[in-house]
């Protein structure tokens, strides 16, 4: 074998590991990126759920519903006396 | 050929190099060698960040899986007084709108950092954010709501930072919070958002959710009548505790005067206190349901005993003075009628057959010793020993006066007779049950006797208006003279009611307080009795039992 050709092969091997780690490297760093955007994602997620929790929670206030329930609705309170037992037979 | 001129200039311009490379390489020793801990140090901080997260705080939930206790995040404003732009128009707003962040400005201007404010209002996020200041930065902080206020005293707060002060948020905090993880990241020389590689350098653990034996529902029920009863009395104070004497499980724990606990500026620490835990009190005549008890445990007295209570408001027991209130006067009666009257005369001639065995018999009912439930700031109570009586000791003993417990011990004693005789802690935890003892502490007799006697109390006697129709009620009441400056104020009183009630299979313990009332001359029988009634009622629509 002659050497220039020889040489040439090995160069061209060497510049295409080079490259092929380049790219591996560069597509690790990429998928890298994408994870950290879709952990920052969740924790936006995280918190909208958590914001969303607090607004049901508060709709679901008892001392509200129970005003709510006595002055727009008029409800009274149910009493002992007011619940018919029906017999199981 | 070379002449020596040119010698020379070549010598210079070579040794000018060598000094210069030795330069250089001294240089590099220094670097590279020398100074090398040092520059790699300031190296790996330019690239490497070392941060921790504090996980979220756990929530804390009741029975049914409802929130307690949960997350809110909330926003702080802060500045960086070394680096601020237009200190001109950031002065006069902060003058304007927050003027202790100014005054602290002024004392710390070489600060880093310093906070305007946190748990910010709407208002004032809208001034800020309306000020379009470039120098005021908003930061998101995390904090507690409590959806069920009414639970505020047995769930407690936490503070600015997120960190348990009272209540529960203090006693399990360190599994609420969890443990912070901490994190080395290689970050990017551009954004410094993103990172190359994370490696985690001290392992974090997730908060644990606390879940508790209250329901959510029953606790705001309890505290409603609660509040309506103290209303309607003009009362100083009031609690409310229901509980299931089959697992120890308390269902609802109130106590008046009460707190917002998700309005933190407006609060008066004296009213976070959960007084059925925290306080202890002289009962007065609900005792007497443990010293019939003891009496009838001893064999000291049956049933119907005829005992002479000499239909008098006054008289003397062994050179002792012992009063009953008007309402109780009565002549010779059995014994149970004693206790369903709620005659001090009765009960002090069967205690003097007891003696010393009376307070064994308190001590053995749980009376004087914590309960060890777990909440902070518990209360033992305390029975006068024998050593430390005077004459008078054993009747007041008798009645309910030398003996100070919490309405959690008066709690755990009525689900003793509840059990039958059989000994079970209360407990908060819903993942920590209890267990009854397996022997009983009194005999069936002594016990099936009591039952009736409490029973007929609510029949025929002082308990009457805690009737509810078709279910078992056993009762109770208790008007004792609060101890004002070493002396017992009659105008002074609190008012306890007690009961068991029983339909089938379903039992509840309830235990209702009440305390200087405006009006004079009240007793529990129409203080505390009622809203025993009515607290009933709602749980049993609650919890169905129809």
């Amino acid at each position: 074998m002659k050497k220039s050709p020889f040489l040439g092969i090995v160069i061209t091997i060497q510049v295409m590991f080079v490259l092929l780690y380049i790219h591996k490297a560069s597509q690790c760093m990429d998928e890298s990126y994408q994870k950290q955007k879709l952990e920052a994602r969740v924790k936006e997620l995280k918190h909208t759920k958590q914001l969303l929790a607090h607004k049901i929670e508060r709709e679901k206030s008892q001392s509200e519903i129970t005003q709510f329930a006595k002055n727009t609705l008029h409800m009274a309170p149910v009493t002992l006396k007011q619940i018919q037992r029906i017999p199981v037979s | 050929m070379m002449n020596n001129s040119y010698k020379v200039r070549s010598g210079i311009i070579f040794l000018c190099f060598c000094l210069l490379y030795t330069i250089i390489i001294l240089k590099l020793y220094l670097l590279q060698i020398q100074r090398n801990a040092f520059f790699t140090e300031l190296g790996e901080k330019q690239y490497n960040v070392s941060f921790t997260t504090n996980p979220p705080r756990a929530p804390i939930y009741d029975r049914k899986g409802k929130f307690l206790a949960m997350n809110k995040d909330s926003l702080a404003a802060f500045i960086l007084p070394k680096k601020l732009t237009s200190p001109e128009t950031l002065k006069p707003f902060l003058k304007k709108h927050f003027p202790h962040a100014l005054e602290r400005l002024a004392a710390n201007s070489d600060a880093h950092f310093m906070y305007i404010g946190r748990r910010l209002t709407d208002e004032q996020i809208r001034l800020i954010q309306e000020s379009n200041i470039a120098d005021i930065q908003l930061l998101n902080e995390p904090h507690r709501f409590y959806p069920v206020p009414a639970a505020g005293q047995i769930i407690g707060l936490t503070d600015i930072d997120n960190k348990g002060i009272i209540g529960l948020e203090l006693l399990f905090h360190p599994s609420l919070a969890g443990k912070p993880t901490t994190y080395s990241l290689e970050r990017d020389a551009r954004s410094g958002h993103f990172y190359f590689k994370r490696k985690t350098t001290v392992e974090g653990k997730d908060g644990e959710a606390l879940y508790l034996t209250i329901d959510g529902d029953l606790q705001f029920l309890a505290h409603e009548e609660l509040k309506k009863t103290i209303d309607h009395f003009a009362a100083k104070e009031g609690s409310v505790l229901v509980m299931n004497p089959k697992n120890g499980e308390i269902l609802a724990m109130t106590s008046w005067p009460d707190f917002d606990p998700n309005d933190t500026k407006q609060i008066d620490m004296a009213h976070t206190k959960n007084r059925v835990i925290t306080e202890e009190y002289e009962l007065g005549s609900v005792i007497k349901a443990f010293s019939a008890l003891a009496a009838l445990e001893e064999g000291v007295v049956t049933i119907d005993e005829p005992i002479d209570c000499e239909n008098v408001k006054t008289t003397y027991v062994d050179g002792r003075k012992i009063n009953t209130v008007t309402s109780s006067i009565t002549g010779l009666v059995p014994f149970s009628q004693v206790i369903e009257k709620s005659n001090n005369i009765g009960i002090a001639k069967v205690v003097r057959r007891l003696g010393p065995s009376l307070y064994t018999h308190y001590k053995k009912l749980g009376f004087g010793k914590k309960t060890n439930i777990q909440f902070p700031g518990e209360r033992a109570g305390f029975v006068n020993p024998p050593e430390q009586w005077s004459k008078q000791s054993l009747f007041s003993l008798s009645y309910g006066y030398e003996i100070t417990a919490t309405l959690l011990q008066l709690a755990r004693a009525f689900c003793i007779i509840a059990n039958d005789g059989r000994y079970i802690e209360p407990t908060l935890n819903l993942k920590q049950p209890q267990t009854m003892s397996e022997k009983p502490l009194f005999s069936a007799q002594a016990i099936t006797t009591i039952k009736q006697i409490l029973e007929n109390t609510v029949l025929q006697g002082s308990a009457k208006k805690a009737r509810i129709q078709g279910y078992r009620v056993m009762s109770k009441t208790g008007t004792a003279n609060i101890l004002i400056n070493g002396q017992y104020s009659p105008d002074d009183n609190q008012y306890t009611g007690a009961a068991i009630i029983e339909k089938g299979n379903y039992q509840r313990v309830i235990i209702t307080f009440i305390r200087q009332a405006a009006q004079k001359n009240l007793y529990a029988s129409t203080v505390t009795i009622p809203l025993l009634e009515r607290v009933a009622e709602k749980m049993l629509i609650h919890e169905k039992i129809l």
